[in-house]
């Protein structure tokens, strides 16, 4: 369907303009494959989703189609509605309603945005599902794979000023989260509905670069199934101090997020890096991430490549009364080659070679199996287009 | 003319470009924007979202021209429409700002300059009307 309508769309970013210009209905979308060289455990693109590619091409991991009702309603308010669909934690395409809000430009040096409002804790967290707006077929899985919150039902206020010879802006948000996430526990899921997000982002934008700083704190609360928790009573008996473990992590807690993200461009060249910190109650756990990603434009192939990876001290097996010198927490690392080919206006083809080599899984990994060697290497192709 | 091989060569390039790709690309306004000169910050700021004010004050309303768009972007930051329209694909889904109204014809542009203090477009010098105010003019070359 998106497909077709793109074919036909004049425009250049409007394929639909309704009601002399008022409505506009645009959309993005991603036909994806991947697929890992490993059996012995599932690569999924962000810990929503319940499962991934274990040595199969896997056309869920990335395949997404996003579809957006902007109405002007006067010259200084507008309305935006987005739906998403994408592989979920139900392992459904069930879209769900990603924005709805009412946006306010009294000035140009100030938005203000009331309703359900994108979240973004990490420069281009507010995008991640639009493939046809970056190089990669997804976005870096060690930086962004365990950020699953993609909204909040709140409101956020930005404000620009120029400053010397760039621009000066920032953002403030606030607002209750409502989206579920999947656990490693077959059929768990847990529902982050309720917690509270607030933070903000400060950045100067200078001829070619950008900088952004951004802190943020969530109040987290994850609510497990009833079955789940009994079933932790039941293993308190046999293993106290792993139920005492798990039932921590899905415990109320207070997560601190900072980062700081850098974008280049000068005409061809484009380079990307992000540096990310996650702190939580007990530094076992704090993550720590980043990014770099550099590509370079040879119309109309842009090359790139990329190197992530994620930290955590972890915490040992042992404390939890399991017999083993190993620690679980999630540090990995990747180096991705890649290229993204446009094809026509507004479509755009990709392809992909992740080099995966984790030390610790965390959540990023599904049915992960003994004797897996924990290096995994992962092809993807993927077909990005909006309309 | 042997003395000067690049002037000469310059000269045949330019007598085989067709004039629609030699003409000068200007940016302009209508009187009531209250503005008579931009920067090329100032440009980048309005057209790609980042900034939509002008100098004067007044909410600066950018136009991109269909047939001018590809080497008005690359002009202004170097790019081609497909790196625009993705840099815009992340602007739009993420709800942050839209892109510059779209028009196909220069009648229509001037039209809507004239109707809207603060709008903006681009434009051919050979066919800037005498009621418009060029702001910035571009170099014959493409920026780095």
């Amino acid at each position: 369907m998106g497909l077709s309508l793109l074919l036909l769309a004049p425009g250049a970013t409007h394929a639909l303009d309704l009601l002399d210009g008022r409505l506009a209905l645009n959309g993005f979308g991603t036909l994806g494959v991947a697929r890992s060289t490993d059996s012995d455990a599932e690569f999924i693109r962000d810990i929503s989703q319940q499962d991934g590619t274990a040595g199969d091409w896997d056309g869920d991991v990335d395949s997404r189609l996003g579809v957006q009702l902007r109405a002007n309603l006067t010259e200084t308010l507008d309305a935006v509605v987005q739906s998403v669909s994408r592989y979920d934690h139900h392992g459904s395409y069930e879209p769900k309603l990603t924005w709805a809000f009412l946006r306010y430009n009294p000035d140009p040096a100030v938005t203000l945005r009331l309703g359900r409002v994108a979240l973004d804790t990490y420069m281009l967290a507010d995008s991640r599902d639009v493939g046809y707006s970056y190089l990669w077929v997804r976005p870096p899985v060690d930086y962004y794979g365990m950020r699953h919150l993609s909204h909040i039902d709140g409101g956020d206020i930005v404000l620009r000023r120029p400053l010397g010879e760039g621009l000066l802006w920032g953002k403030l948000y606030a607002g209750r989260a409502d989206e579920k996430v999947n656990s490693d526990f077959v059929d768990v899921v847990l529902d982050a509905t309720g917690s509270s997000v607030y933070g903000g982002h400060i950045n100067y934008d200078i001829g070619r670069w950008r900088w952004q700083l951004g802190l943020s704190e969530i109040d987290y609360k994850l609510k497990a199934p009833d079955e789940f928790l009994r079933q932790l009573d039941l293993l308190a008996y046999a293993l106290p101090q792993l139920a005492a473990g798990l039932r921590d992590a899905v415990a109320p807690a207070t997560i601190q997020m900072s980062s700081v993200g850098m974008a280049y461009d000068r005409g061809p060249l484009q380079v990307q890096a992000m540096l990310g910190q996650l702190n939580r109650t007990g530094e076992e756990a704090d993550l720590s991430s980043a990014f770099v990603t550099a590509g370079y434009r040879l119309e109309p192939v842009t090359p790139f490549v990329s190197l992530s990876g994620s930290r955590t001290r972890g915490i040992a097996l042992s404390d939890f009364g399991i017999p083993s010198s190993a620690r679980v927490g999630l540090t990995q690392q990747t180096l991705s080659l890649g290229a993204r080919y446009d094809i026509k206006r507004n479509v755009a083809l990709k392809g992909q070679v992740d080099f995966i080599n984790v030390d610790q899984a965390g959540l990023m990994w599904r049915n992960i199996q003994p004797d897996w060697d924990q290096d995994t290497t992962v092809f993807s192709l993927a077909l990005d287009f909006v309309f | 003319m042997k003395k000067y091989p690049l002037l000469l060569a310059l000269l045949i390039l330019s007598l085989s470009v067709p004039a629609s790709l030699r003409a000068e690309l200007v940016v302009i306004v209508h009187p009531s924007a209250e503005t008579d000169q931009l920067s090329r910050s100032d440009l980048i700021n309005i057209f790609m979202g980042r900034y939509r004010k002008l100098p004067s004050g007044v909410a600066a309303l950018p136009v991109d021209l269909g047939p001018l768009r590809e080497r008005f972007y690359r002009q202004l930051v170097n790019k081609d429409l497909a790196e625009i329209n993705s840099y815009w694909a992340r602007l739009v889904f993420s709800g942050q700002a839209s892109p510059p109204l779209q028009l196909a014809e220069e009648k229509e542009m001037l039209a809507y300059l004239r109707r809207n203090p603060g709008a903006i477009g681009f434009i051919d010098r050979a066919n800037v009307p005498e009621d418009m105010v060029v702001v910035l003019a571009f170099p014959d070359r493409t920026p780095q």
